[in-house]
């Protein structure tokens, strides 16, 4: 009993319930308790949340990169296929195949003893067994794709003779070399300056429209949010407080975290300098973590029953993980369905 | 790029100068003196004897003319003549030369073949047993002095297998297997603390690249880890451990002159330590700069190595 949102066919990728712990020096930690989200093909998914939420665990954990951490439960399962824990061996003909991924610093994401176009030909004969000089061309044309000027000439370009911009173009073309179906830019703009996020913005936009790649956009942007996204996964620490399509949660948002998110998050046309205003207090320590509402800490709306252990619940056409959702708008959740 | 590589062995040729220029001073403060430790077994040697032998050998001059004699001569290519045999400084070091560059490098060897896959296996097992144990030996490779493990190789294997290491010396050309055997011994004992340096440097600087945000992104490629590791971290991780290597040939210079007199290998080891004895001054000399020469254009070699492997390098070098 999902939320009707929900495409009927079996998603592009679905992640049900999924908790990630990492062994540190401490013991363990768990980054992420009940995650929750689905992407169909072509789709565009916002996920946001503070900082540490969990976001960036979420798209390792998909592609099997945790390092030090593994799933400790819940399922991932890919075009119907359950990867949850499969083998490196497995995961490798998935991972840039697939589902391919851009990371946030694309001043230290690409191997600097190599050049970009010998990082592209590697990205593309991972998947197709095909000669240098047909890697070369595709390489070429990626960086034509991807707007970098002169690709034949950058080809032999170092990544630190490159901008920002361009090498997050580079990355994007490496993640695009073997047509993925799905992308996941984890804040692909952050490192980059105003007017250059703006361009590589267009860019997967434009790249998306044309190849039909399915995006898990990981950004803390509500501008970009509104201008790109189908839906948005709103998280909090590590868990997913909401779930809904772009309009209704920018609109109507139901999760008191969700409305306080779009009041605190600024926008892309706010100065980057200014001051930006926070959410007030900060998210629990995870041995302090509250066992109900995991945001009752900071929550405005708190009370009692806050305090008992919740689930993501269909709330005004979309799912919630709140007792109290937003009264304003006079959706409340019926009172059989809190106590149940 | 040629520049870059100028600079730096100019830079090696200062530092050369003024090693040889405080060696020439400091071996003038050793207590004896030449002449009389030539002297010493012939009986009724007279004073007037000893002034004349101190006149030919030149040690009657100043110092800063005798300074002078020798960098006029060092500036012709000349290293001066012995004071044992009289015979050229030069021709006496390049005789000697060959089995000491034979014996570092059989220890380089050693260090290399051995200090890559264990600081490899260490970095992609971190905290497993095998990087437990291998990181303890590393310490002990590093702390336990090279004379001291060759004296303990050779009392264990001579209690356990009755095997000694040969007494005679011969040359590769001579005997290539008889040689190989007599150096066996002296470079596992000089590439003992060459190894455990690499492994050491080796596993940490794997280590660091492994969880790299560029590791990250190849392996969110699809590639296997053989790619990562071999290709992309083990290259980047190299510099490192080419800096090690660099410093660890001045460590394995240093260890030839105890190593040879043990094993009885005529190399410049075993002259300079002769030398050292008759106070013979030209043949130290000449012995430390060729030390000194070799360990230079050891690290010339890495610093251009370093360009190589890293274009960052290569273009600043290029710019400069
Ligand atoms: N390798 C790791 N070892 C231990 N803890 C980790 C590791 N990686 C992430 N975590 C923890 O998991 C939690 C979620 O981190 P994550 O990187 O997913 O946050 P995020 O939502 O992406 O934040 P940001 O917006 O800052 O990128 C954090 O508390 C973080 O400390
Ligand atoms: S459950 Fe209660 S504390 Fe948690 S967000 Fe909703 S109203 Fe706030
Ligand atoms: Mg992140």
């Amino acid at each position: 009993m999902r939320a009707p949102a929900r495409s009927a066919d079996e998603p592009l990728l679905r992640v049900e319930d999924l908790h990630v712990e990492f062994r540190t020096g401490g013991g363990t930690v768990e980054a992420l308790n009940a995650v929750d989200l689905w992407i169909d093909a072509g789709e565009t998914v916002a996920v946001v949340g503070e900082s540490g939420s969990g976001k960036s665990v979420t798209a390792l954990a998909v592609l099997g990169l945790l390092g030090n951490g593994r799933v400790s439960g819940g399922r991932i399962t890919w075009d119907g296929k359950d990867i949850t824990g499969a083998s490196n061996r497995d995961m490798r003909t998935v991972r840039g195949n697939d589902i391919s991924v851009i990371f946030q610093d694309p001043m230290t994401s690409l191997d600097p003893l190599f050049t970009i176009g010998h990082q592209l030909v590697e990205a593309y004969r991972i998947h197709h067994d095909v000669s240098k000089r047909e890697a070369r061309e595709r390489a070429v044309e990626l960086l034509d794709l991807v707007g970098i000027p002169e690709p034949a000439a950058k080809f032999k370009a170092y990544p630190h003779q490159l901008s920002g911009g361009q090498r997050q173009r580079v990355m994007i073309a490496g993640a695009l070399a073997c047509d993925p179906r799905l992308l996941i830019a984890d804040e692909p703009t952050t490192a980059l300056d105003v007017t250059v996020e703006a361009q590589v913005l267009a860019l997967i936009r434009d790249l998306q429209e044309r190849t039909g790649v399915g995006l898990m956009l990981i950004t803390h942007d509500m501008g970009v949010v509104a201008e790109m996204a189908d839906r948005v996964v709103v998280f909090y620490a590590g868990q997913v407080v909401e779930t809904g399509t772009a309009d209704e949660i920018l609109d109507r948002p139901q999760h008191p975290y969700t409305r306080a998110l779009l009041e605190a998050i600024p926008r892309r046309d706010t100065p980057r300098d200014q001051e930006m205003p926070a959410i007030p207090g900060a998210v629990p320590a995870l041995d302090e973590m509250p066992t109900g509402c995991r945001f009752v800490t900071r929550c405005t709306e708190a009370a009692p029953e806050c305090e008992s252990a919740q689930t993501l619940r269909d709330v005004a056409g979309r799912q919630v993980r709140c007792w109290r959702p937003d009264e304003d708008h006079g959706v409340l959740a019926p009172m059989a369905e809190v106590a149940g | 790029m040629l520049l870059y590589a100028g600079r730096r062995l100019t830079y090696g040729l200062l530092v050369l100068a003024l090693v040889a220029t405080l060696v020439f001073l400091i071996i003038r403060l050793i207590p004896g003196d030449a002449v009389r430790l030539q002297m010493a077994d012939a009986p009724g040697v007279t004073q007037a004897q000893i002034d004349q032998r101190t006149a030919e050998l030149g040690l009657d001059e100043p110092i800063l003319s005798q300074f002078g004699h020798f960098v006029g001569g060092l500036a012709q290519g000349d290293l001066g003549t012995s004071f044992d045999d009289e015979r050229p400084v030069t021709t006496k070091i390049l005789e000697r030369l060959p089995a000491t560059l034979e014996l570092g490098l059989l220890a380089i060897l050693f260090g290399v073949l051995l200090g890559v896959p264990f600081g490899m296996l260490s970095a992609i097992r971190h905290h497993s047993v095998v990087d437990n144990v291998m990181r303890f030996l590393a310490v002990i490779g590093m702390s336990v002095p090279n004379f001291w493990l060759a004296l303990l190789l050779i009392t264990f294997l001579a209690l356990w297998f009755g095997w000694s290491p040969p007494l005679v010396y011969a040359s590769p050309a001579e005997n290539l297997g008889q040689n190989l055997v007599h150096m066996l011994l002296p470079a596992i004992a000089l590439g003992a603390a060459t190894m455990a340096s690499i492994a050491r440097m080796l596993r940490s600087s794997l280590l660091e690249v492994l969880g790299s945000n560029f590791v990250r992104t190849i392996r969110s490629r699809g590639a296997s880890e053989r790619v990562v590791v071999l290709k992309h971290a083990g290259r980047s991780s190299m510099i490192p451990v080419f800096t090690v290597l660099g410093l660890q040939v001045g460590h394995i210079l240093g260890g030839t002159v105890i190593l040879e007199r043990i094993f009885a290998i005529p190399g410049m080891g075993s002259l300079i330590f002769e030398a050292v004895g008759q106070r013979d001054y030209p043949v130290i000399l000449g012995c430390v700069i060729f030390y000194g020469a070799i360990f230079i254009l050891v690290n010339v070699v890495v610093d251009l190595l370093y360009a190589v492997i890293d274009p960052r390098i290569r273009y600043k070098g290029a710019s400069a």
